[in-house]
């Protein structure tokens, strides 16, 4: 009966040290915003807010985190006798709230920026065409957010779990599969134009229906969680 | 509150490697169990299959009658100490033990607090910065205060000093009479830990050599010193693991029953019988596979 709560209490465990890495992240990320800010104000250029500034260092953050994983938590809980299924839907499940968590940081830092800026002049940069500029419409920024961080997540779990399980040599062709991933993931929310290179898909699917760029990224989050899970299932863990 | 572990006819493989080779035994329920074996004879594979931390190539590993494999009840009743890396570890000891306690039923946080007090551990220092022996020590805090069904110790001394190791020695007998549970402790300080055993199993090249009784085996050992002639003819029909001769004097390490009328014959006619230790009986019985 109670082996059967397990994996609330590792997704909890695995938020909560995820969470404590976030906020140290956020801190310096925080005052390399600061520091910008106070560059452009100097050069007289303009700098775009917290929260679309935050998108590539956040991702970077959160594929760190995925990497490392697999490493920090993966043997941790086998040894306390936890199963794998466990502990990867707990990591899961982690993975979900840490992304929301770090969504939830960047949308009140930005929103904190916005009312400074009501009050005192910031060489700030609203770019309305971005998607995830919340001045279009925070929410639905707030979602693309979330799930463009989710992929860069698992993308680096992914990686983890390859290295973990075959070595060196293997683990660079998750780091190629992972590339692959990232340019779809691109691709749906038009960053990379496929389009120019593969001459049969048509041109980015966030220009034409943001609604087709989420379901694209919730297929390819999905397949990241189910080819992890199948990585992960009968894994040795390493000693 | 301690299980029986059954393998039956277990082999494991990396690629052509076989580590260990069809292994069938048991270790019986409520028993400290010697695991030894020669280096890479497969001790720690064998240990890390009864963990599930990997899955066995071919055959069965069963708890109190359940596979083992992802079984997440069996997989509670087993903790697995063994030689980790703590070099990322900045917590200190109290936070380690904290996600132990947070796992581990019958942890018990009072009788933690009274090892890390016997082995003198640091509370305040992060375990990244602790001497080998001292992360040894917290392995084996970690291990006792679990008070797990099966509890593995696999070569759990490692750098922990002469008195270091002496407790904890003196505390798996301790709390091994209050709180019975099925020890495993795999060693190469045979000579030393070889009083805390029940059972002794010698594993060599990933074979089964011997699972047997502590008392048995030690009974089944024997030094025979005699006229060469005379010490031939009594060890005829046993299993010689060693021999040694100077003149006419033969010495020799026989290993196998010995009825309490052949031994008061030979005793009759001037042989010498002496015990064999456990640790010589390993030394010989392995030595003779290589």
């Amino acid at each position: 009966m109670k082996q059967d709560q397990v994996y609330p209490k590792i997704a909890r465990g695995t938020f909560h040290e995820q969470f404590k890495w976030s906020l140290w992240f956020f801190g310096f990320l925080t005052a390399a915003h600061i520091i910008g800010l106070i560059i452009v104000n100097i050069t007289d250029e303009q700098l775009l807010g917290f929260f679309v500034f935050s998108t590539h260092s956040v991702s970077i953050f959160l594929l760190v985190c995925g990497i490392i994983s697999v490493y920090v938590f993966m043997g941790l809980f086998v040894q306390q006798g936890v199963t794998r299924k466990d502990s990867y839907l707990g990591i899961a499940i982690a993975a979900l709230a840490l992304t929301f968590a770090v969504t939830l940081i960047s949308l009140v830092l930005n929103a904190i920026e916005q009312l400074i800026a009501g009050s005192m002049s910031l060489p700030l940069e609203t770019d309305v065409t971005n998607m995830f500029e919340p001045a279009a419409g925070w929410f639905a920024a707030a979602c693309y957010y979330y799930l463009n961080m989710l992929t860069y997540y698992l993308v680096g779990w992914f990686i983890g779990v390859g290295y973990y399980r075959y070595g060196w040599l293997i683990g660079f062709v998750f780091v190629a599969l992972a590339i692959l991933a990232i340019s779809i993931n691109g691709y749906f929310w038009g960053d990379a134009d496929l389009s120019s290179i593969i001459p049969l898909i048509p041109h980015s699917p966030a220009d034409a229906s943001p609604v087709i760029a989420v379901i694209g990224s919730l297929i390819l989050n999905t397949a990241l969680l189910i080819s992890i899970r199948l990585l992960t299932k009968r894994m040795a863990i390493k000693l | 509150m301690s299980s029986e572990i059954k393998l039956q006819d277990v082999s494991l493989t990396f690629k052509k490697f076989e580590a260990l080779k069809n292994l069938t035994l048991t270790f019986e329920a409520g028993k400290i169990h010697g695991l030894i074996g020669r280096n890479g004879a497969g001790k720690t594979s064998l240990l890390s299959l009864i963990a599930a931390f990997r899955e066995p190539s071919a055959g069965n590993i069963n708890i109190d009658g359940k596979e083992v494999f992802e079984n997440s009840e069996i997989m509670q009743k087993v903790m697995f100490v063994y030689d980790k890396n703590y070099d990322n570890e900045y917590d200190t000891i109290p936070s380690v033990l904290e996600i132990t306690e947070s796992f581990r039923a019958n942890f018990n946080k009072e009788y933690a607090d009274y090892l890390i007090k016997r082995f003198k551990l640091p509370i305040d220092k992060p375990v990244y910065k602790l001497s080998k022996g001292m992360k040894s020590a917290m392995n084996v805090v970690i291990g006792l205060a679990s008070r797990a069904e099966i509890t593995i110790f696999d070569e759990a001394y490692l750098g922990m000093d002469a008195p270091a190791r002496e407790i904890f020695y003196q505390e798996i007998l301790a709390d091994q009479a209050k709180h019975p549970r099925t020890f495993i402790l795999s060693t190469h300080l045979v000579s030393e830990m070889d009083y805390l055993f029940d059972n002794v199993v010698i594993i060599d090249q990933g074979k089964l050599l011997l699972n047997e009784d502590y008392e048995t085996v030690i009974s089944r050992g024997a030094s025979i010193t005699g006229a060469a002639d005379q010490v031939d003819a009594f060890a005829a029909d046993l299993k010689i693991l060693n021999e040694q001769k100077l003149g006419g004097t033969k010495k020799v390490m026989v290993y196998g029953a010995l009825e309490e009328d052949r031994l008061s014959d030979a005793l009759q006619s001037g042989i010498e019988i002496g015990p064999v230790s456990l640790q010589d009986l390993f030394i010989h019985l392995t030595e003779e596979e290589h």
